[in-house]
């Protein structure tokens, strides 16, 4: 229990036993539910009665329900249930991502080379990119792009030798000859595979070399140049591996340069530079102490701030703000520019909380104050400041954080109205880590159509009137129409459809409120929010999904989150260190 | 710019279609060449036959879609009519008020997708809605079947219209038209939405040949060796992932290998289709990527295309529709004329692909829709109900005359009133395997489980 907040009656908490109590009154009902469309964002993990009958309550999740004081395993006379187990994700393969080839192309190769990058799309199957780079295969499509890139890339190197040449010099210098493809092989293959290279690797790669070489009469560097299009199509480059070797525990440890490469994807967004690769190979990246330090420079780098950046754009969706689009018609402003601008608002404060302050994260769900330049002034109707400035919105507005942001509001809305359900869904499932049940088959078997005179909210509270729905989207909707004050594209309202807003609810688990300044201090309060967000992380970074094995490290990570003032850069650091990030199980 | 002044074609403009209707041959692969690909036809077996899946989420209007009356004189619905307007009613058949037997959990749009593969889908822990293909789509099975009878270059084509999907709804089964492999070891093949990288992917290895496929090839061989040596440390189902990494290395060697096609190439788009949800010129990237596939077939770079044209449970704002002021998504809830006009404005993308295949010739000299065959469908019925009975099934072309022309329209069972979308009989998989058989008569069965077929459809079959 969360400051008794979960129960059973809600549907709350990250157990199968409340998805199963949810489960079964909306098994039974077959009438409609939700707002026009957002029914079908109510989501969750089918829960079975087989999980229900073996759990005895909501799962530790984080470090505001871990057990209690005092558990001791080994006394045996507690009764206590015994320590979970920590049992790492499985070890294996992931596909870098498009950002992540291109940005370890610039490094490996320079700007025009990553300019020249041209790999396949990422594929996009579910709340985070990295979910898709562990179980998707490169269709025929993608090692076409595959091999196109890596020529385009060859192309652009061999032109500006340059960065080449800070990795391997005798390709300006020369001598040109064998012994310098082999030193291509061997130092720019170390950094574009992470990894030293066996023998069997550099033969295979100088061979390639001199039969170009060859093929071109006697050119050196076309050798060089098809070389490198060998080194970008192998499966050493395309995955990044993560197989492990046993240690002291019972799982596999990842290597020093699995551990830098996992980090420096993690924290950097590519491949680890030469320095990283070093410190891995001098062993460093054995202890904890070295696996912090390596974090805690990498978080220093400016590159970190992208890192950080991509993770609270896929976190929060606004990264997809840019080809999100509203009703011209509603909404005329709603153009390039004032989508920029709602999407660098969240960035600012993001920055500003995480790397400029290193404040507390909580904040950035609780700020009373903002980014605002003209074209976000206009929107939100405030006077002009004539470029970026950090402001205070008027106390009506009750702007508080990002979830009042235009950004998040204008994500969480349709083209033409609100959708309560969604914004609802997010608070309660991405931020809160609670599972709203799956609707009942036939959901809606009525169309939805909006009365004249009507505010949403009295139109969706209609088609709430059937229990079996009202179970959980009560979860939902009424966070949602704390909201209600923002049109779809952000806006700050006091009508709806030319009545009167209300913003008022009391939900069970999160608490009671007026507009979305009081829901936003709850939530920012939440304790369930901390833990949440490390999940977050995790699946971001990596691509799981929490499973109840990695429940304990991901707690043990929260609980320090906690302890220092739930700052998102020491978390970093200690989920990069943590078991749970650093060892793997079995190849999957 | 109208998108056509974009889409430069053929350099000798041969496509009738669009230039007027004047009917010009294409420049084809001398018919030799063509049958020489095929064991089959070399000796003296089946001619080339085409297979293209079209998908197209959020469903129809049940009212509005099935046709009062069946048989082959049946009246074109409401949403039906621009099959007749385009004048290619008589290449359609409609098959209403089957059951889609699947037995996966339900949760709205996901489980009626089954109807492109016949097999249950696989849950997904993506996020939100979310499934995974359980088996091969009906594309991918005929693929299979042309591949082992008559290899083409590319051994299919996955294109997609508007790049706005679901946020909320995840997976491959929910991201992708096509899949390929088996049970326990299917790999999704996800549409391409840029004109540009379509044309790319078909023509670019024939426009520009060049003289260093020997090197080329041998980075491929040293990709191999490295998957081989990294396969010894990876676990099942990653290794299943590499198995399917080189299988699409071995593809691409098999069309660096393949000769030219003698045949007059499209010229490349200029149309990438970046453009914003509202403002995508849907019709015509629908357009550019019919001839496309069109061009692909004529020149036999492959016989097989699918066509993502919007996905499940689509939020894209049909611009090209002057009603339509939501997401389809939205419409379909609401169950609203911007629904009905964008249904029928996907059925006239449909009976566009039609025209154009109807328009272009073989190297026999004749129509490819007479050698094509054009599953249609949708993840449900009706949008607002989410009911994965009497799902549209639309079916272009007659594949040689294997089914029925003029097309019918097949009922297996009536409504029991015009928004009734429950009642239902059969087993939609039966269609697939009906399709199937036209490539392979021996095929004994499609799917698995509830929904395996193995009783083709013989009241649309000619």
């Amino acid at each position: 229990m969360v400051d008794g907040k979960d129960g059973p009656g809600e549907c709350a908490g990250r157990s199968a036993l409340w998805r199963v109590a949810c489960g079964a009154i909306l098994g039974a009902s077959l009438t409609a539910c939700g707002d026009p469309v957002a029914s079908d964002a109510s989501s969750g993990t089918e829960g079975t009665e087989t999980e229900g009958a073996e759990t005895d309550g909501p799962m530790p999740s984080g470090s505001s329900t871990g057990t209690s004081v005092g558990d001791d395993e080994s006394s045996g006379s507690t009764g206590e249930p015994p320590e979970p187990e920590l049992v790492p994700p499985p070890g294996g393969v992931r596909r870098l991502l498009a950002h992540q080839y291109v940005e370890s192309v610039r490094l490996l190769l320079g700007d025009a080379a990553a300019e020249a990058a041209a790999p396949p799309g990422d594929p996009n199957i579910g709340n985070y990119d990295a979910m898709g780079t562990l179980v998707s295969a490169p269709a025929p499509a993608d090692v076409e792009f595959y091999e196109s890139s890596s020529t385009a890339i060859a192309e652009a190197a061999v032109g500006d030798l340059s960065t080449l040449a800070g990795h391997v010099p005798c390709v300006v210098d020369g001598p040109f000859d064998a012994d310098c493809y082999d030193d291509v092989a061997r130092n720019l293959g170390r950094l574009a595979w992470r990894r030293p290279l066996n023998n069997a690797e550099l033969t295979r790669l100088t061979n390639i070399a001199e039969m170009a070489q060859e093929w071109d009469e006697g050119e050196f560097i076309t050798g060089v140049q098809y070389l490198i299009t060998a080194l970008l199509q192998s499966p050493h480059f395309l995955y990044i591996v993560e197989i492990g070797e046993p240690g002291e525990g019972d799982y596999l440890e990842l290597d020093g340069y699995e551990v830098a490469t996992r980090l420096s994807f993690f924290l950097t967004g590519r491949t680890p530079d030469r320095a990283t690769l070093d410190l891995a190979a001098d062993g460093e990246l054995e202890s904890d102490e070295g696996v912090r330090a390596l974090a805690e420079t990498l978080l220093d780098q400016p590159r970190a701030v992208a890192a950080v950046e991509r993770f609270y754009g896929e976190y929060l969706t606004v990264r997809n703000l840019p080809s999100k689009s509203k009703d011209p018609e509603l909404f005329p402003g709603f153009g390039e520019d004032l989508k920029a601008a709602m999407l660098e608002e969240t960035m600012r404060l993001v920055d500003n909380v995480v790397f400029e302050e290193d404040d507390s994260v909580l904040t950035l769900f609780d700020s009373d104050t903002t980014f605002i330049n003209d074209d976000l002034a206009a929107l939100y109707g405030v006077d002009a400041p004539g470029g970026w400035q950090r402001v205070s919105l008027p106390d009506n507005q009750q702007r508080a954080g990002v979830l009042t942001h235009a950004s998040w509001l204008a994500m969480m809305s349709h083209t033409n109205v609100n959708s309560p359900t969604r914004r609802g869904l997010f608070v309660m499932e991405k931020l809160l880590c609670n599972e709203i049940p799956l609707p009942p088959p036939r959901v809606n078997p009525e169309p939805i159509i909006p009365q004249e005179g009507q505010t949403l909210r009295e139109t969706l509270d209609q088609h709430m009137s059937d229990p079996g729905c009202a179970s959980c989207h009560a979860l939902m909707d009424p966070i949602g129409f704390a909201f209600e004050n923002y049109d779809p594209t952000g806006a700050f309202r006091t009508l709806d459809n030319g009545q009167p807003i209300d913003a008022t609810g009391d939900v069970a688990g999160i608490g009671a409120f007026d507009g979305a300044g009081e829901l936003a201090a709850l939530i920012a309060s939440d304790p369930r929010l901390p833990g949440c967000l490390v999940e977050n992380v995790f699946t971001q970074s990596l691509g799981f999904v929490p499973e109840e094995g990695q429940e304990p490290g991901l707690a043990a990570v929260t609980e320090t989150f906690n302890a220092e003032g739930v700052r998102m850069k020491r978390m970093l650091v200690e989920l990069t260190s943590s078991p749970v990030f650093r060892q793997v199980d079995q190849a999957k | 710019m109208h998108v056509l002044d974009k889409f430069k074609l053929s350099r000798r403009h041969l496509l009738r279609g669009l230039i007027g209707g004047s009917a010009v041959a294409i420049g084809l692969p001398p018919l030799e060449a063509m049958m020489g690909r095929s064991r089959t036809a070399a000796a003296g077996g089946d001619l080339p036959k085409r297979f293209i899946s079209f998908f197209f989420g959020n469903g129809v209007q049940l009212r509005n879609f099935e046709p009062s009356n069946t048989g082959p004189d049946w009246t074109p619905s409401v949403q039906l009519q621009p099959f007749a307007d385009a004048g290619v009613k008589d290449f359609v058949t409609v098959c209403t008020g089957m059951r889609n037997r699947t037995e996966s959990q339900p949760i709205t749009h996901h489980e009626g997708i089954t109807v492109m593969s016949g097999y249950d889908y696989v849950p997904s822990n993506a996020g939100g809605f979310a499934s995974d293909w359980g088996g091969p789509t009906i594309d991918q099975v005929i693929a299979g079947i042309i591949a082992d009878q008559t290899p083409t270059p590319v051994r299919s084509m996955q294109v997609g219209v508007t790049k706005f999907d679901s946020p909320v709804d995840n997976g491959t089964a929910a991201k992708a038209a096509s899949a390929r492999g088996e049970p326990g070891a299917v790999t999704a093949l996800f549409p391409q939405q840029n004109p540009r990288a379509v044309w790319q992917s078909l023509f670019g290895e024939f426009e520009a040949p060049k003289d260093d496929r020997e090197l080329r090839l041998s980075v491929l061989d040293a990709a191999k060796a490295d998957i081989d040596a990294l396969n010894q440390r990876l676990g099942q189902q990653d290794k299943q992932r590499m198995e399917a990494h080189l299988q699409s290395i071995s593809e691409l060697e098999t069309k660096i290998s393949a000769l030219a096609p003698i045949c007059e190439f499209p010229t490349e788009p200029l149309d990438e289709n970046v453009e914003d949800n509202g403002e995508e010129n849907l019709f015509e990237i629908n357009r550019v990527m019919s001839e496309l596939i069109a061009y692909a077939f004529t020149c036999d770079i492959t016989r097989v295309a699918s066509n993502l044209f919007c996905s499940v449970a689509s939020e894209s704002v049909f611009g090209d529709v002057a009603v339509s002021s939501s997401t389809h998504h939205g419409h379909s809830h609401s169950d609203d004329e911007g629904y009905n006009q964008n249904i029928q404005f996907i059925m006239s993308c449909i009976a566009q692909l039609m025209v154009t295949l109807r328009d272009t010739q073989d190297a026999m000299g004749e129509s490819l829709l007479d050698s094509t065959l054009i599953f249609a469908s949708s993840e449900l019925s009706q949008g607002w109900s989410h009911s994965w009975q009497r799902q549209p099934i639309i079916i272009g072309g007659h594949g040689r005359n294997h089914l029925r022309y003029p097309g019918v329209h097949y009922q297996a069972v009536p409504q029991q009133n015009p928004n009734d979308d429950q009642t239902a009989d059969g087993n939609t998989t039966d269609v697939l395997l009906t399709l199937a058989r036209a490539f392979d008569p021996s095929i004994p069965s499609i799917g698995a489980g509830q929904m395996m077929s193995t009783t083709p459809l013989t009241n649309i079959m000619a």
